[in-house]
């Protein structure tokens, strides 16, 4: 352990010296947050004021970043959690995709239709239609799998970073995960096949 | 032989964090013969492709200046408690 002579100044460890400014939290940051909590609630009205929550959260705990997870991943800790509490006291259950993702085989296993070849690579630049669907499809996804599917596909966290943030095992994560991207497929596939076309 | 029923439902061994390799050989088998399975993978990995690149809207001009208002509220609170 180390002793602190009366006086001595302590450096500030690595992790807060590199913390940038709230500022810049805000401004860099408040983007993807409420692009997040937007996803996770499938309301803009709702996701202003959670994403307002959220920035109210992270003022008051930042002092206690410890620099125990990345400065992104903990402010969607905040963010998971807040909009997940806001979404259990509102209670309110909109239209969802069918949660079941395998129905579309024939009894013998094999698939009941010609599945469609899809595109090459995409243009980089999505149409903005593109990103009106998936918003919508991911809108429509059962709050189970719509929360793995959101922090895994579109925030590109890990299978582990998720489970922790969720409280799940590893393995309900992929499970999940599996099953929205089953159900994104099945509601992207027109598209891909327009785009084909 | 395995179906493409449960091909489909073992997809997500072939993309992401790698899995061991001998959970995905008889996959990998079966999707060199069967033309409809690699279509079906190919949307799945396009779905995720996609899904990666959805745009960050700007924020909403109403929520832009609550949360500039926050930042100033703290930063009115932090210059009192030093003051």
């Amino acid at each position: 352990m180390t002793t602190v002579s009366p006086g001595q100044v302590v450096p500030a460890p690595a992790w807060q010296e590199e913390l940038p400014s709230l500022e810049r939290i805000f401004t860099e940051y408040a983007p993807r947050i409420y692009r997040l909590v937007r996803l996770l609630l499938g309301s803009d009205a709702d996701a202003e004021d959670v994403t307002q929550q959220v920035f109210l959260q992270v003022l008051r705990k930042l002092p206690d970043f410890r620099g125990e997870s990345t400065l992104p991943t903990w402010l969607n800790r905040i963010a998971v959690n807040t909009a997940l509490t806001f979404r259990k006291q509102r209670g309110t259950r909109q239209k969802r995709l069918s949660a079941e993702p395998l129905d579309e085989f024939a009894a013998d296993g094999i698939h009941a239709a010609v599945v469609p070849r899809v595109p090459g690579p995409l243009p980089e630049a999505l149409a903005h239609e593109m990103h009106q669907l998936i918003e919508a499809a991911i809108g429509r996804l059962p709050d189970l799998y719509r929360d793995v599917f959101v922090l895994v596909d579109v925030e590109e966290h890990s299978n582990q970073e998720v489970a922790d943030m969720l409280r799940l095992s590893v393995a309900a994560v992929k499970s999940r995960l599996h099953r929205a991207r089953l159900l994104m497929r099945k509601a992207l596939t027109p598209y891909f096949e327009e785009t084909a076309a | 032989m395995i179906t493409c029923r449960t091909v489909v439902a073992r997809l997500w061994k072939l993309v992401g964090e790698a899995e061991p390799a001998s959970d995905r050989r008889s996959l990998e088998r079966h999707l060199e013969a069967c033309p409809s399975c690699r279509a079906y993978l190919d949307g799945y990995r396009l779905t995720i492709h996609v899904c990666k690149r959805l745009h960050c809207p700007p924020l909403p001009d109403r929520l832009a200046w609550r949360l500039r208002e926050l930042l100033e509220e703290e930063r009115g609170s932090k210059k009192g408690e030093s003051d």
